[in-house]
């Protein structure tokens, strides 16, 4: 990255004319054709089948607010908690959503500083998926706090409320600064990544308050030399900024469950198995829409089967290490000889959650397994099939560490069981439909490929 | 990134080998020399340990054999990571990692002499054991021969499934899965079981952690020496030094991370039995240490490294994976130390100066021959 500068195009970070990168985009495209390609489909009406979609996700989105409705004004009561498991649906969609998130910053922050160019034709996209879902994390807190017109009480503020003071000791804290940090560094590294596309859109523009709106987001960019060298700057440095927060949010929801004293919940493994097990989702959950989108909005040039491929293998891996890390919890709990661990283990796998258990197990450890196989890796059909079977598992992997540990603790007599009700399916749904809503209206409004970036590992021009 | 780095060389471009350079023959001896001498000293002090129911011998030699094993495996992860993910940023780089796991025999033999010190190290060896609730429990698994049968076979995985994935690629993602699984557990039995009551499900990446940051320095620092003997393909104007540098820097924080997520979830839960080993390593004669480690391992590298400039300057990557070097020995140390002389208050002298000189000795004799062999570089 240090002498990006000095390559021949901004975004060309200095492999030299070898390599793999000159097939990264397929169909020998012009610089022409990359601009054309990518900015038709935001400068023309969607079709039926866009309107249907949002309809459909709309609804959904519209069951989650009537949900979300009947719990703010009936209270908490309308969930299936109780006394002994107090946490159990929504804060696994919480940990769910901030873990899909992942996937977005990975690819643009950490396999940039990689340079791993095959990142260029998914990051806008990823990175757009990142936001929407942190958006649709933060709204479970929110909604369990219960009074959510005084969330802002979660925020150290100077208050007339006396001694009234945030607790710093309290994870749950570190979580509001966690995710909102999170939220405003993607939000953003991706807007500072858009810049020049939206001049490009700009420039294309022939409706003048189009034209004015986008010149206006876009910052009055010109594509100077030196404006690219300060974007390239900018650039480099939210990457390193945006790095430790792959991490960090993920950690610190971890900590939520780990600073505990729960058996099942306090692990010192939590916080990289759970921020391994982000990105598995994450990258599950990119590639089940991508796949869609690529197929809809005719980018399979772009997001090629080389593209599928190393995204596959990323799943792989990942999935082999959360694997790993089930692997360890088990074989710790019984090398511990601690009685409580021992049982809190056996329950997960053969008490009442069993189901839950070994279909987290068959989803996030078995099926992983496939893309051992070069053939799985490049077909879509099969690829989405086994990442909606990975987003399934990593769900359940969420339901099983916060449910089984809590509703059979250290005292018998307060042993109990956790039905999720209608009202908190709902809101699960809710979330999707304002997830898959988000990323509806994103593909329409904004290229949903980094055109400027695409540019930059073209084959055109390069070796000529 | 250097451009010529990735510029592949031809047969004839290879380095021809120490054979045709009067000096570095010279210096090769020399090193050999020092290197036997240090084995034959470092061997010597280390015995000054054997009083006092010899738990400064053994624990050191401990030491020596883990510090040994993460060498090799640091060569081997590093070949098989950077492989995994196409770079070509390594090529250069490639010698000093294919030739660490030349140490891996040694190690197996330093950890089959732990045998016989087996009743010093671990409380699960000792004779009143079988009258340990707690131990009983684990007896199937922590017993002496099924213990030092596993050793073999983590030696023998490594050993195997190493050499053949560094001859063929396809290699490389299976012994990924082995090495995941085998890791794991050696860190489990070697070091976790010295402290009966006591665990950490992320013990085995806390030694990955450290095993891998010392592998990159080591890769660091023999990038240096063999660019110094004009031992890089003709093709490599400077060293690669840059981006080892940024590993470097990467890793000495992705360490920390580890460290601090073990630290901060035992610390924080307060629970008795499992606070127990951090509270002797906060207490006085074993706090300086404790944080002295921090500052090996991470603030030291991560501030050398974060520099530009310094990344490329060959003499602060010296220092930088020197000081690391130094961390991963007193990481070791204080995983090791502490449980086996009860947290009395840690004694540094000659047993550990000869568990030191023992360790760059037999890593040196391991390693050289291979790392300056004919076209090996490549």
């Amino acid at each position: 990255m240090h002498d990006a500068t000095a390559a021949a195009h901004p975004h060309d970070l200095g492999h030299g004319p070898h390599g793999a990168d000159s097939a990264l985009i397929k169909g020998d495209k012009t610089y022409g054709q990359v601009t054309e390609e990518v900015f038709a489909p935001i400068e023309r009406l969607p079709n039926k089948a866009w309107f249907a979609a949002v309809a459909l996700t709309g609804s959904m989105l519209a069951l989650g607010a009537w949900a979300v409705f009947q719990t703010l004004t009936k209270g908490i009561g309308t969930w299936g908690l109780n006394k002994t498991v107090g946490w159990a649906f929504d804060i696994t969609n919480f940990v769910f959503w901030v873990g899909i998130g992942h996937a977005g910053t990975l690819i643009s922050a950490i396999l940039y500083l990689f340079r791993q160019h095959w990142r260029t034709s998914i990051n806008r996209a990823a990175e757009a998926m990142t936001i929407f879902a942190v958006m649709c994390a933060g709204l479970f807190p929110i909604i369990h706090m219960g009074r959510p017109w005084v969330a802002h009480w979660a925020l150290p503020l100077p208050n007339t409320r006396g001694p009234l003071w945030v607790n710093f000791r309290s994870p749950l804290l570190w979580d509001v600064f966690a995710i909102s940090t999170y939220f405003i560094i993607s939000a953003v590294f991706w807007y500072i990544g858009l810049l020049p596309d939206l001049a490009t859109a700009r420039d294309r523009a022939e409706h003048p308050v189009r034209k004015r709106l986008l010149n206006l987001l876009s910052l009055g960019w010109n594509g100077a030399n030196r404006t690219w060298k300060h974007y390239e700057s900018v650039y480099g440095l939210l990457a390193g900024l945006a790095t430790p927060l792959v991490v960090s949010v993920h950690t610190i929801v971890s900590m939520d469950f780990a600073t505990s004293v729960i058996p099942g919940w306090h692990a010192t493994l939590f916080p990289p198995y759970f921020v391994v097990g982000a990105v598995f989702s994450g990258f599950a959950m990119v590639l089940t829409l991508m796949i869609v989108a690529r197929k809809l909005m005719n980018y399979e040039e772009y997001i090629t089967a080389s593209h599928l491929d190393a995204m596959c293998k990323v799943v792989l891996t990942t999935g082999s290490i959360v694997a790993l890390a089930y692997a360890t919890e088990f074989f710790v709990a019984w090398y511990s000889g601690n009685p409580y661990e021992r049982y809190v283990f056996l329950n997960r796998a053969l008490g009442p959650y069993k189901w839950a258990f070994w279909t987290m197990v068959s989803c996030n450890v078995i099926t992983p397994q496939f893309f051992w196989f070069e053939k799985f890796r490049r077909t879509p059909w099969i690829i989405f099939i086994l990442c909606i079977f990975v987003n399934i598992g990593m769900w359940f992997e969420r339901f099983v560490i916060i449910v089984t540990s809590l509703h059979r603790d250290y005292l018998p007599s307060s042993w109990a069981m956790y039905r999720p009700t209608f009202i908190e399916f709902a809101t699960l749904i809710g979330s999707f439909g304002l997830f898959l809503t988000l990323f509806l209206i994103f593909c329409r409004v904004l290229p949903m490929i980094a055109a400027s970036e695409v540019k930059g590992v073209l084959k055109h021009g390069q070796e000529q | 990134m250097n451009h010529a780095a990735s510029t592949p060389a031809s047969p004839s471009d290879r380095f021809e080998g120490l054979g045709h350079v009067p000096e570095l023959i010279r210096l090769g001896r020399t090193l050999r020399g020092a290197a036997v001498g240090a084995l034959v000293l470092g061997a010597l002090l280390l015995l000054t340990g054997a009083g006092q129911g010899g738990a400064r011998l053994w624990g050191n030699l401990l030491v020596a054999g883990v510090n040994l094993t993460h060498v090799g495996l640091g060569g081997l992860f590093l070949v098989a990571a950077t492989r995994l993910t196409n770079a070509r940023w390594s090529d250069p780089i490639l010698a000093a990692p294919h030739a660490m796991p030349k140490v891996l025999p040694w190690a197996l033999g330093v950890m089959l002499v732990l045998w016989f010190g087996a009743a010093v190290l671990y409380p699960w060896a000792r004779p009143e054991a079988a009258s340990d609730h707690l131990l009983h429990l684990r007896a199937a698994w922590l017993n002496k021969p099924f213990f030092w049968g596993r050793i073999v076979l983590y030696f023998v995985l490594w050993h195997f499934l190493g050499r053949l994935m560094l001859r063929r690629k396809s290699f490389t993602a299976p012994f990924m899965v082995s090495f995941g699984l085998t890791l794991s557990l050696a860190s489990f039995d070697w070091i976790m079981s010295l402290e009966p009551a006591w665990y950490s499900t992320i013990f085995a990446i806390y030694g990955f952690a450290g095993m891998f940051l010392q592998g990159i320095a080591v890769v660091a620092m023999s990038a240096v020496a063999l660019r110094r003997f004009g031992l890089l393909p003709h093709g490599v104007q400077k060293s690669p030094n840059h981006d080892l540098g940024k590993m470097l820097f990467a890793f000495s924080a992705f360490w920390a991370y580890i460290w601090l997520s073990q630290f901060l979830l035992i610390w924080y839960a307060n629970i008795p039995e499992e606070v127990g080993p951090i509270k002797v390593l906060l207490s006085r004669p074993w706090a300086p240490l404790y944080f002295l480690n921090l500052a090996l391992n991470f603030v030291v590298p991560f501030h050398l490294m974060l520099n530009r400039k310094a990344k490329d300057l060959e003499s602060m990557m010296l220092w930088a994976g020197a000081v690391v070097l130094a961390g991963h020995w007193l990481d070791l140390y204080l995983m090791i130390f502490p449980p086996l002389t009860g947290g009395a208050a840690p004694k540094l002298g000659l047993p550990e100066l000869g568990g030191i000189l023992f360790t760059l000795g037999l890593g040196h004799l391991a390693v050289w021959p291979r790392l300056t062999r004919k076209k090996e570089t490549l």
